[in-house]
């Protein structure tokens, strides 16, 4: 994602400045704006109904924005969709996407080739390259309904390929896949991307758009909400960086010490014994398992007991269980240093501190209100 | 990938719609019914012919060829005037439905192009049926009393009708979300322009005062909605047999000409509704111009010359 300040510099491949969308009464989208370059990635995530296929369909040339200004590679669309010049500079991919299943599979590349005025010659080439490409060269004379899901998939985001546009819109492309084809999917994209392709893709699937995209950018109620890369986005909405906090003695000691020291607010705190976890994994109902961290429940007094509770009594009993304590922690290492040394200080034995990274789901429930304008 | 652009040579929808159109069993079952009713039609108008040329010694053989060639001709209408919106309600409804519809409006193709494309292809098809039909004209000229001129005007008129029916199937195509109701919708538009002259002029004979207002603004009305009825289209070949005068051919022209107008303000406006841009709108609201000025001149033939009616 480029930065409004550095676009100039950067020449940016997609510049959306300002766009919204009318229906009538509703306003589907509304003052979105960012921009794009060359080669990148960005993900547009939000709710049912915030707005992204609306904007994807702006951007497609598919629908006129009631405002603002769409320009790729520096020619605003909106001064060329009566002759769909924006078509020959963009690929798009629908959610809702159909095949024609009467014809083979070099059929329909060829003919939305055609549909792009590509020479014969030209054609035949984009053909072979894009079956390639989209790894269905043995399905080249396969009919479209003998096709599965995933090479559907695949043959549509090849036919938004046929004219070799700079810009590729992709709207939920792994959608309905299983995910063998969703892996296959993401290889694809990470290839696109290095072939310099700018990809905007809408999608649900938030866990896997973070290991390919480069932005993202959060849209709710047609309003974009936040966008940059996921760090520029983490950083943005927690300057004070998160971190975990382990310490190997009385935890309520631990948080009392980050209580008095200014900087530090404590976010969570969560506990993970490491003899307990261990106990929980050698026994075979699992009863002691300390579930994600948290402490066994203590066996009331009438209920009958268990060896492996005894067991787990005498390890909670033992010093050296661990606890972590999740903190918000202002300023650089000096600070991270003094607060290592007044836990240490006050008898807290301290086992480790780590960063932590947010991902995209926290990210996106932090920015989102969950409502949606639809 | 380098892109190498150059004119196409081919409308790439008319190429695909002939594929599908061909590719299948679909056309070749219709192709196979049709003609399959119109060589019963023949075989049974001919041998009714037979029977009353022999039962009858002094029967006219001109007559007999008259006889065959009416009933063929509009039996051929009939059913090409049936299918015509069939073949045309699901060609863009259908894209909606199968999805591809935003794949094909993602490319430069203009309006005019997609449209032109897939009546071009309908068009094609009903060119076929009617030549399936013409070896059982060719009975009315062994049998005699058929001129060439007249097959050539009754094709026109058949294919005049059938081709503005088919694009009114494609302007409800264009409207409805789903096909069901695209299918509806045609077959709604067709009844009504071809039942609705018959149905104004039964209400206007029923009027108390119409047998007094012979050449009142009323019948002149009248007169030139029967005119957009594509039954007329099937009627007249039979009254060029009975009077085959110049101004017969004459309302078969004004005809030909009202409803290729009509057929064009559909396709302009099945083509206003693809793109929706300010071009296309300024030629439908050409096209609407066009049609009115037709009308007027319609109305003003009417009342200037002798109605069949």
């Amino acid at each position: 994602m480029t930065s409004p300040q550095t676009a100039t510099a950067d020449a940016p491949t997609l510049v959306v400045e300002g766009v919204g969308k009318r229906f009538g009464d509703r306003q589907a989208v509304r003052d979105v704006s960012f921009q794009v370059a060359r080669g990148e990635l960005l993900a547009i995530i939000g709710p049912n109904g915030a707005g992204k296929t609306t904007t994807l369909r702006m951007l497609a040339g598919l629908l006129a924005p009631s405002a603002g200004e769409v320009e790729i590679l520096g020619e605003s669309i909106l001064g060329v969709a009566g002759t769909h010049g924006v078509h020959r500079s963009v690929g798009y991919m629908p959610d809702f996407f159909g095949v024609y299943e009467d014809m083979l599979a070099w059929e329909y590349l060829d003919f939305f080739a055609r549909c792009h005025d590509l020479s014969p010659e030209r054609r035949d080439e984009a053909v072979t390259q894009l079956l390639d490409l989209v790894d269905l060269s043995a399905k080249r004379d396969a009919q479209v309904d003998t096709l599965s899901r995933g090479m559907k998939q695949r043959l549509c985001l090849a036919q938004s390929l046929v004219h070799d546009p700079a810009v590729l819109l992709l709207d939920e492309p792994a959608s309905g896949l299983d995910p063998r084809a969703r892996l296959e999917m993401r290889e694809l994209l990470r290839e696109l991307s290095a072939m310099g392709k700018t990809i905007i893709i809408s999608s649900h699937i938030l866990s896997e758009l973070a290991e390919v995209c480069d932005g993202i950018a959060v849209m709710e109620r047609g309003e974009l909400l936040d966008h940059g890369s996921v760090e520029d986005l983490q950083r943005r909405r927690r300057p004070r960086g998160l971190w975990e906090l382990t310490v190997v003695s009385d935890r309520a000691q631990a948080v009392a010490v980050l209580g008095s020291i200014e900087e530090v607010d404590v976010v969570e705190e969560a506990v993970v014994d490491a003899a307990v976890e261990q106990l929980g994994a050698s026994t075979e109902d699992g009863a002691a398992d300390s579930g994600g961290g948290l402490l066994p429940l203590p066996v009331a007094d009438d209920a009958p007991e268990s060896e492996e509770a005894h067991a787990t009594d005498d390890l909670l009993a033992a010093p050296a269980a661990h606890a972590t304590v999740v903190l918000a922690l202002d300023g650089d290492a000096t600070q991270r240093a003094a607060m290592v040394a007044a836990l240490v200080g006050a008898g807290v034995a301290v086992a480790g501190l780590r960063p932590l990274e947010s991902g995209l789901e926290d990210l996106f429930m932090e920015i989102t209100r969950g409502g949606t304008d639809a | 990938m380098k892109r190498a652009i150059q004119r196409p040579t081919l409308n790439p929808v008319l190429v695909r719609e002939m594929r599908a159109r061909f590719r299948g069993p679909r056309a070749f079952i219709a192709l196979t019914l049709f003609l399959a009713v119109m060589t019963v039609v023949t075989m049974v108008t001919y041998g009714i012919g037979y029977v009353s040329s022999t039962a009858r010694p002094y029967y006219n053989q001109t007559d007999f060829g008259d006889t065959v060639f009416t009933v063929v001709v509009l039996f051929q209408g009939i059913l090409l005037g049936l299918m015509a919106p069939a073949f045309t309600f699901g060609l863009l409804s259908g894209e909606r439905d199968r999805g591809t519809w935003e794949l094909l409006l993602a490319t430069p193709l203009s309006g005019w192009r997609i449209i032109a494309g897939k009546m071009g292809a309908v068009t094609a098809f009903g060119l076929l049926l009617m030549a399936g039909v013409l070896p059982m004209l060719g009975m009315a000229f062994v049998l005699g009393g058929v001129s060439p001129g007249s097959v050539l005007l009754s094709q026109i008129a058949i294919l005049s009708g059938a081709a503005m029916l088919a694009a009114i199937g494609l302007g409800a195509s264009a409207i409805a979300r789903t096909t069901s109701r695209a299918a509806s919708l045609a077959y709604l538009g067709a009844a009504l322009f071809i039942a609705g002259p018959f149905i104004l002029l039964v209400v206007v004979e029923m009027l108390p005062w119409s047998y007094a207002s012979n050449g009142s603004g009323l019948e002149i009305f009248v007169s030139t909605a029967l005119q957009f009825s594509p039954v007329m289209m099937l009627l007249t070949p039979t009254l060029l047999m009975d009077y085959g005068s110049w101004d017969q051919a004459q309302w078969i022209g004004q005809q030909v000409l009202l409803q290729t107008v009509i057929t064009g303000w559909f396709l302009f406006f099945a083509t206003a509704r693809v793109r929706g841009s300010v071009p296309k709108r300024g030629g439908l609201l050409s096209a609407t111009l066009l049609l009115l000025g037709m009308l007027s001149w319609a109305i003003w033939r009417a009342a200037e010359t002798v109605s069949p009616f």
